[in-house]
């Protein structure tokens, strides 16, 4: 390769760097997809294999007439798992836990449920009850010795979160009787977690969430306009991909696709293992000027105050911080809108593709 | 064959068996950096879920008429990823270069935005115009960090005409990407 032509690559790989980021996955989307899919492979696991070999060299129009009949077969065994024929399977999956194998199947008829449910207090209910399973899950587990997958302490995270999403939606009276409920259930669910592994991280980081969901609710009883603001910019971060008011758990079971995010914005004190914001990753709370460490319960939101640094508890506005730079420095918590250039969900585009590529296998 | 491949063979062998599972741990395993690939080339969430949910349903369908790979399986997954991304792209041809609606609120710098989204279009579209599998040679070595051996298995090619083929698409991406109406 002639000196020119390592050139051309080094420009390209920086080029081509522009595609790595991506938003982290919907964990919605991905535990649904999952849950096809095994349902899928359960419908195929029930086709013989003298069934399969008869039609193997028939032509190609049978393959697929084939492969609809399974299809339909697969969703008419989501649709029997979901809402009749077989309702004792999906009876069964409701006590199931996260590393069995049914568990997906209870998530799709949680799911389900939600869908179903009709208006913000249907919702909010269930929501709640939904919290209060996993937080069941992740103590069955513990019990049993097995540290909680991610994705459970995010769903809880996310069921919280959506509560409060609808109590933003709320007129004031509305919202302020689902939030006082929503702080009973949050102290519950710290309380509960507390007890159960002080030495977890993904529980550590959980009970960080939790704290920062309760501060968001008492914000909503005393300031709902505050509130609502605080939701919204949360909301937007996460279309963007952004969130900045979740401790995300990370380990096996972990949804998240590792791909780091330009400028991410964060809560809390960064890593569990020293609890320092690094530059770029956000922070929230005053955190001490002297350690850099915010602690939790501490904080205030906001981005503090710009001449020092250093936010004072309880003294943190709301508001998009500066727009300008969007990393907070350690110490510094930030809430605001993140970094300009942190990654961002859009919306598909493509090139006209002149390839001869075919689909299905090869 | 080394310990990676020789495991992903064993757990060929037991979804060959449809082991729910052995197939639950190829999903586990797979389907994140499936969901990032499709994502980096189409540049949408829901399009990227649909990918991931369209090879899976394609392996199991392979599985089923017990055809399908026996090993390199990350490899033969991305092969049928590409694929469908290919009828993807054919489906699609016109460029929209459109903004999301929480774009309109949002405070933070919108020509950076803009312009990292007009530097990832760009890239898609000289990507598109490249054959399928100049296409998957560059974005499995440069943008999924694959080596020759997982690119040769996933283009079913051996890997002296890999590097051949790297380095024509090398050559073409740089002048589709100098080319000034890539965008129009």
């Amino acid at each position: 390769m002639t000196r020119n032509d390592q050139e051309i690559d080094e420009n390209l790989k920086r080029q081509l760097d522009v595609l790595k980021p991506v938003p982290p996955r919907d964990l919605q989307s991905a535990m649904r997809g999952r849950a096809r899919f095994l349902a899928e492979a359960m419908s195929a696991k029930n086709v013989s294999a003298d069934h399969v070999q008869r039609h193997i060299g028939q032509s190609i129009s049978l393959r697929k007439e084939r492969f609809a009949m399974n299809m339909l077969v697969t969703f008419a065994l989501i649709f029997a798992l979901l809402f009749g024929g077989a309702a004792g399977t999906v009876y069964a999956a409701q006590d199931t836990l996260p590393t069995d194998l049914l568990y997906p199947v209870k998530i799709l008829s949680e799911d389900v449920r939600l869908g179903l449910a009709v208006g913000p207090q249907e919702q909010a209910e269930l929501l709640e009850e939904l919290a209060q399973t996993r937080v069941e899950e992740i103590v069955k587990l513990q019990n049993r010795g097995v540290e909680s997958p991610a994705t459970v302490c995010l769903r809880l995270q996310q069921h919280n979160w959506q509560i409060l999403s609808l109590a933003a939606g709320l007129d004031n009276l509305a919202m302020q009787a689902m939030l006082e409920r929503l702080h009973t259930r949050l102290q519950g669910q710290y309380a509960t977690l507390n007890q159960v592994d002080k030495q977890s991280p993904t529980l550590l980081q959980t009970r960080e969430t939790l704290q920062i969901q309760l501060r968001l609710v008492e914000t909503g009883l005393t300031d709902p306009d505050g509130f609502r603001y605080l939701v919204r910019s949360e909301n937007q971060n996460r279309i963007k991909g952004v969130p900045n008011l979740t401790v995300s758990p990370t380990g096996p079971g972990s949804l998240s696709d590792g791909t780091p995010q330009p400028g991410q914005g964060g809560y809390g004190p960064g890593s569990p293992s020293d609890g320092t914001p690094q530059p770029g990753q956000g922070g929230y709370g005053p955190g001490s000027p002297s350690s850099g460490t915010p602690q939790p319960g501490q904080g205030g939101y906001g981005p503090g105050s710009p001449s020092d640094g250093t936010p004072q508890p309880g003294q943190g506005g709301y508001g998009p911080g500066s727009p300008s730079d969007g990393t907070p420095q350690p110490g510094q918590g930030g809430y605001g809108p993140g970094s300009p250039s942190s990654g961002t969900p859009q919306p598909g585009q493509d090139g006209d593709g002149n390839g001869k590529g075919g689909s299905g296998n090869h | 064959m080394d310990n990676c491949t020789d495991l992903e063979a064993q757990l060929l062998v037991r979804c060959r068996s449809f082991d729910l599972q052995a197939l639950a741990e190829v999903y586990d395993s797979y389907s994140p950096a499936l969901y990032r690939y499709a994502y980096r080339l189409l540049g949408d969430a829901g399009l990227a879920e649909e990918c991931v949910a369209e090879t899976f349903r394609r392996l199991l369908q392979s599985l089923r008429d017990q055809r399908g790979p026996k090993s390199y399986l990350r490899a033969y997954l991305y092969r049928i990823a590409h694929n469908w991304i290919t009828d993807t792209y054919r489906r699609k041809k016109t460029l929209q270069v459109e903004l999301p609606e929480s774009f309109v609120d949002i405070v933070d710098s919108p020509e950076q935005l803009v312009d990292q989204r007009i530097c990832q279009e760009r890239l898609r579209r000289a990507l598109g115009r490249l054959t399928p599998d100049q296409r998957q040679v560059i974005v499995l070595k440069f943008v999924e960090d694959c080596d020759n051996e997982t690119i040769a298995a996933a283009l079913n090619k051996p890997v002296g005409a890999v590097k051949s083929l790297q380095h024509r698409a090398l050559r073409s991406l740089k002048r589709l990407l100098d080319e000034k109406d890539l965008l129009r």
